[in-house]
């Protein structure tokens, strides 16, 4: 659980890193390309912009609901747990 | 005003600043990873003797405690006259405390009552100090200082400290001299290459002065004391705390402070420390003498011991690493696109709000599981 929250906290911001990265490396080499004057790179870049923010909630929200149903596993195996301690006990 | 209308102004307003960029030519920016001191800081009493400046990431952290600090008071003196419905800024206040307060409840459970103020302040804080950096002007206005000057007292520094490990003295004389000396070097050398065109900065070194005459050196850069020679750079008045490293080893110290306390206090120092050194709780020896394979259990506890200590750690640098490096994002971008910018102060938004959220369930999560017993039902003893 912890690593999972720690790890969407550093994804998010690697995520953000490679998108943003590869789509300006991506737009500077079609510019090359085509000879043009940054027309791609103007467009990569802010075309990466939704794609970075949508994978940023997606990863965020996924953490949450992840923490919110492993809460809920756990006290059931606790619960669980609980209740066989008790039945070992009468049984000795 | 409608309060309709606040939205597209906002909007409006945030356009026109990220214009500003593209019509103006700005300082080329320095990145430095510690926080900026501001010139002359150095030689003020305390502050200059002690900590040896004043830095822009702890100015910028204490206006936002401030603003914490003035929002709990506002928002508390508007919870006195409760009884009507609650209506903007305090209703939406109290819905995000409210859902902040549930999602806590769901993992830490009854203990949510002691965990939940420090899940909230953390929250709190860091979500105001990462924000504010995307004020326009947070970190681009400030104090222009002359770079070969601030190269200089960094070697000054140094060879005080050599001499002060021979055990000798350096006068304040020799001390200028070997500055000065070591400003014409570094001023030779061009550090920085800085550019600067249009001010829309605020001027305070004194070295400043527009009429001096911009020389050349062999490389055929600008150098000298004119601000639109090359060897200037910008101390910003404020700069995001969470871009400093003290910062955010700050909050992480904090955090795992209480985290410990928190053990201590759910399960007693006996308890805690077992976890640690199982050999001192009780009945440990029965224990391995049923089940052998628990032998190993100190050597785990050393483990666990160690890992305590790599949480600071990795507290500290996730949140460095995320605010600082999308601080960066945003002044690159500003140089590469600076319209379209804007847009990614949009990204910082969210990087600095799930920052905020992790940091804070981190430590909520790590509350849990030090006050959670080795055996599950301790606690009701």
């Amino acid at each position: 659980m912890a690593n999972l929250v720690g790890q969407v906290g550093c994804v998010t911001g690697l995520v953000a890193l490679v998108i943003i990265g590869v789509s300006f490396a991506l737009g500077r080499f079609l510019d090359n390309q085509f000879g043009t004057q940054g027309i791609f790179t103007v467009i990569f870049i802010l075309g990466s912009f939704p794609v970075t923010l949508f994978a940023m909630v997606r990863l965020s929200l996924y953490m949450v609901a992840k923490a919110q149903s492993r809460v809920a596993e756990q006290e059931m195996q606790n619960q669980t747990e609980i209740e066989n301690t008790g039945k070992e006990e009468t049984h000795t | 005003m409608k309060k309709r209308y606040l939205i597209p102004i906002a909007v409006l307003l945030i356009i026109v600043f990220g214009s500003i960029v593209s019509i103006t030519k700005p300082v080329r920016p320095y990145i430095q990873l510690p926080g900026e001191i501001y010139p002359g800081s150095q030689n003020w009493p305390i502050i200059g003797d002690i900590f040896g400046g004043l830095t822009n990431t702890f100015m910028s952290s204490l206006v936002a405690f401030l603003v914490v600090i003035l929002m709990v008071i506002l928002l508390k003196a508007r919870s006195r006259t409760a009884d009507e419905i609650p209506t903007g800024f305090y209703n939406f206040f109290e819905m995000i405390v409210e859902a902040a307060y549930n999602f806590a409840e769901g993992i830490a459970g009854p203990k949510v009552k002691n965990f939940f103020p420090w899940f909230m302040t953390f929250i709190l804080f860091i979500l105001v100090t990462n924000w504010m950096g995307l004020i326009p002007g947070w970190d681009s206005i400030g104090i222009w200082e002359y770079k070969p000057h601030f190269y200089a007292e960094k070697d000054a520094k140094a060879l005080e400290s050599d001499a002060a490990a021979r055990g000798e003295e350096i006068s304040h004389e020799e001390l200028e001299a070997f500055i000065e000396e070591r400003t014409e070097f570094h001023d030779t050398q061009n550090l920085g290459d800085l550019r600067i065109a249009q001010a829309l900065l605020i001027r305070a070194d004194a070295n400043a002065d527009p009429n001096a005459a911009i020389e050349t050196d062999s490389a055929g850069h600008k150098v000298g004391f004119n601000p639109e020679a090359a060897d200037w750079t910008i101390v910003p008045f404020f700069r995001p705390g969470a871009t400093d490293l003290n910062y955010t080893l700050a909050f992480a110290l904090v955090a795992m402070v209480m985290v410990q306390f928190y053990g201590f206090k759910y399960l007693g120092t006996r308890g805690y420390l077992s976890k640690f050194f199982p050999f001192i709780g009780k009945g440990w020896g029965k224990e391995v003498a049923k089940n052998p394979i628990k032998a190993i259990d100190p050597a785990v506890g050393i483990l666990e011991l160690i890992s305590e200590i790599s949480k600071i750690i990795s507290f500290a640098f996730r949140l460095l690493g995320n605010i600082f490096a999308g601080m960066v994002l945003l002044f690159v971008m500003a140089f590469l696109l600076p319209v379209a910018n804007v847009v990614f102060f949009g990204l910082e938004f969210f990087v600095g709000l799930i920052q905020a959220l992790v940091f804070a369930l981190l430590m909520l999560i790590f509350m849990v599981s030090a006050t959670e017993s080795h055996h599950g039902d301790e606690e009701h003893h």
